[in-house]
């Protein structure tokens, strides 16, 4: 039998074991695995051959293609992220208004989310098809000549964020909805009567009092941005030319379809330390 | 004849078939002190929020300084609000809160600094000016609130119950001292509260409001000593008015007002009594003499209840399953009484119409 006091200090570590097991079973485990995998050679099957340090680090340096693809990751989560989070914020404040049949567009604007990706991804295919897709076929009405969407490497990307923002921003957007209403309505009043004019409210009060539903986006959103692996597997398939291939999909082309596992996780702990820190900068400047 | 500095003409609000407000009209005179007093629900807030502009008058218009206010968005209304839970703005220090209204008005960087120094001495926060609101307890909070309306030296305070979240002992504190300051700055001000002792000691003049409509306007006591009708009487009484079914009698051209808990005399017939046979008779606990040395056969009441509170003790007494709600002096009230007798002479006594509750008499009992 246990003294108390050991009893007492082991308490909560016991509560904590379930959960810590789980953890350490499906998430540290594999990631430390994943850094084994990223300093030794592949060996047959799923086992490893021997250490080779950094090479594989070194080899993926060098590699031109990796940077491109570092660049159009990065590219790809700061256009998104920031267009998505902004129009979703302007979404709720329109919806934020006493006015009928709102909860209407509420819906309207919320059906993406629910949609399944590759429906999105089919259903954008097809919009932006160069032979006929209805998206030329409006630009053209308006006299604006077709756009090679997905064919062109310029055009591609864009296409893909076009895409991604459309799926995001009503999820975004609910979440600011529910942080504009618990607003204390009050606070707002006395800026009005302090003579603040709606622009000023809004950045003077509004967006700083929105700080935590933003952050709590700002996270969200760059984590699922940088982990973007559908739109562009069921879309392009990283081309024309690797246009859209980002980290995620680079590194599926090269454990699965290279069979390079240890380049693979090398690609997979550099972005996770990407994140880290992008998400630690973030914090920074937005949870203080 | 002097412009009011501020009147309601005619106002009234619905929300749908609901009636907010019912054709409010009031004058309210520069740099008075005036409460708008009643039970929530009845529309003072509503009344305020329209003066702000914050919600829009539906019918009849508000004057500030004979200038009509409808079409004027609340951002150039030039008048100050004190909320109920202060609105202090989170994210910016006491500093900020006071300056953020000065600079939309146009103030400079140095005047507005100058203007917030003398604000934050007149009220003792200047060594709260760097902390944020969540770093400060609620009557500080409050003090701030306060602070944030008169540095801008508006036309008009209005303050929305901004005594109501705070505990008792701060409650009188801070009272007191929007009294003084209200005196001191001599800025008209349109207080809206449910606590009739906050009416009572800040007004200079009162409105009692229900159900969207004025019941009586006046100075405090005058409210006080004759209320316009049962409900005005109801309200200005702690804890309860005693009402009662009253008859009339005339004997030798004197007049009795019979109840269950005794017959009243008023000195002088009251000429708004007219032939009225049946009244209904209101006593405020405080206003009833009471003794407990009984007579014997004398009428007399059976304590139920002891409620101390200090100085007073309040007593609940029954007699034909009528209850009556008494304020005595703690030191009147001998060890475990268990009976008392009211004594009509003395007791204050208001006659209400039977039928529509407006006051017909009020009188001190011969």
């Amino acid at each position: 039998m246990m003294p108390p006091r050991v009893m007492a200090a082991a308490r909560p570590y016991l509560y904590l074991a379930p959960t810590l097991a789980v953890l350490a079973a499906f998430t540290y485990f594999p990631i430390a695995r994943l850094a084994e995998m990223s300093l030794r050679a592949p060996g047959v099957g799923t086992s490893l051959g021997p250490w080779i340090g950094l090479s594989a680090y070194a080899k993926l340096f060098a590699n031109p293609l990796f940077w491109r693809v570092l660049g159009q990751t990065i590219l790809f989560v700061f256009a998104s992220v920031p267009i998505a989070m902004a129009l979703a914020l302007g979404l709720a404040l329109l919806l934020d208004q006493p006015l009928r049949g709102l909860g209407f567009f509420r819906v309207l604007y919320y059906t993406p989310v629910v949609t399944p990706t590759v429906a999105v991804a089919a259903l954008a295919l097809w919009m932006f098809n160069a032979n006929g897709g209805i998206v030329d076929y409006f630009l053209r009405s308006l006299g604006i000549a077709p756009v090679p969407w997905l064919v062109e490497s310029t055009w591609a990307l864009p296409t893909l964020i076009l895409i991604a923002v459309w799926k995001n921003v009503g999820y975004y957007m609910i979440i600011y909805l529910a942080g504009l209403q618990s607003l204390p309505r009050a606070v707002l009043d006395a800026a009005r009567l302090d003579g603040a004019r709606p622009i000023v409210r809004f950045f003077a009060i509004t967006l700083p009092l929105l700080r935590p539903t933003t952050f709590f986006i700002a996270v969200v959103a760059l984590i699922g941005s940088f982990q973007v692996f559908d739109f562009v597997n069921l879309m392009t398939q990283g081309g024309p030319s690797n246009a859209t291939n980002v980290l995620v999909y680079f590194a599926y082309q090269n454990g699965f379809e290279y069979l390079q596992l240890g380049m693979a996780a090398a690609i997979s702990l550099i972005m996770f330390a990407l994140v880290l820190t992008i998400l630690g900068l973030v914090a920074g400047a937005l949870n203080r | 004849m002097t412009i009011p500095a501020l009147r309601f003409a005619g106002v009234g609000k619905s929300y749908g078939a609901t009636k907010i407000l019912d054709d409010l009209n009031l004058e309210i005179a520069e740099g008075e002190f005036f409460v708008l007093l009643g039970p929530s629900g009845c529309g003072k807030t509503t009344v305020l929020r329209m003066t702000a502009g914050l919600q829009p008058v539906d019918r009849g218009e508000i004057y500030l300084r004979d200038n009509p206010l409808s079409g004027v968005p609340p951002e150039r209304r030039n008048i100050a609000m004190v909320f109920q839970d202060y609105a202090l703005y989170p994210h910016m220090t006491v500093y900020h809160n006071m300056a953020f209204g000065l600079r939309r008005h146009g103030h400079g960087r140095a005047e507005a600094d100058a203007r917030i120094r003398k604000t934050a001495a007149l009220l003792g926060i200047q060594p709260l000016l760097e902390r944020q609101p969540h770093q400060l307890s609620g009557g500080q909070q409050q003090r701030v609130a306060l602070g944030r309306a008169i540095v801008r030296d508006p036309a008009l305070y209005l303050m929305d119950e901004p005594l109501s979240n705070l505990d008792a002992q701060v409650r009188a504190g801070v009272r007191t001292e929007i009294k003084e300051l209200q005196r001191r700055l001599g800025v008209t001000t349109l207080y809206v509260t449910h606590d009739q002792i906050e009416a009572l000691t800040l007004a200079d003049r009162m409105a009692v409001l229900n159900e969207g409509r004025i019941q009586q306007v006046g100075p405090p006591l005058d409210v006080y000593r004759a209320p316009a009708n049962e409900f005005v009487a109801s309200f200005l009484a702690t804890p309860k008015l005693n009402l009662f079914d009253g008859t009339i009698e005339r004997v030798d051209g004197a007049v009795l007002v019979r109840t269950a808990i005794g017959t009243f005399t008023p000195p002088n017939p009251p000429s708004a009594l007219g032939g009225r046979t049946a009244v209904r008779v209101g006593l405020r606990p405080e206003e009833i003499k009471v003794s407990f040395a009984l007579r014997e056969g004398e009428p007399s009441l059976a304590i139920r209840l002891l409620e101390p509170l200090g100085s007073q003790v309040l007593v609940i007494a029954e007699r034909d399953g009528a209850d009556v709600t008494i304020s005595v002096p703690a030191d009147a009230v001998p060890e475990k009484p268990e009976r008392l007798g009211v004594v009509p002479a003395g007791c204050v006594v208001h006659l209400f119409d039977r039928d529509d509750g407006v006051a017909v008499a009020h009188f001190r009992s011969a």
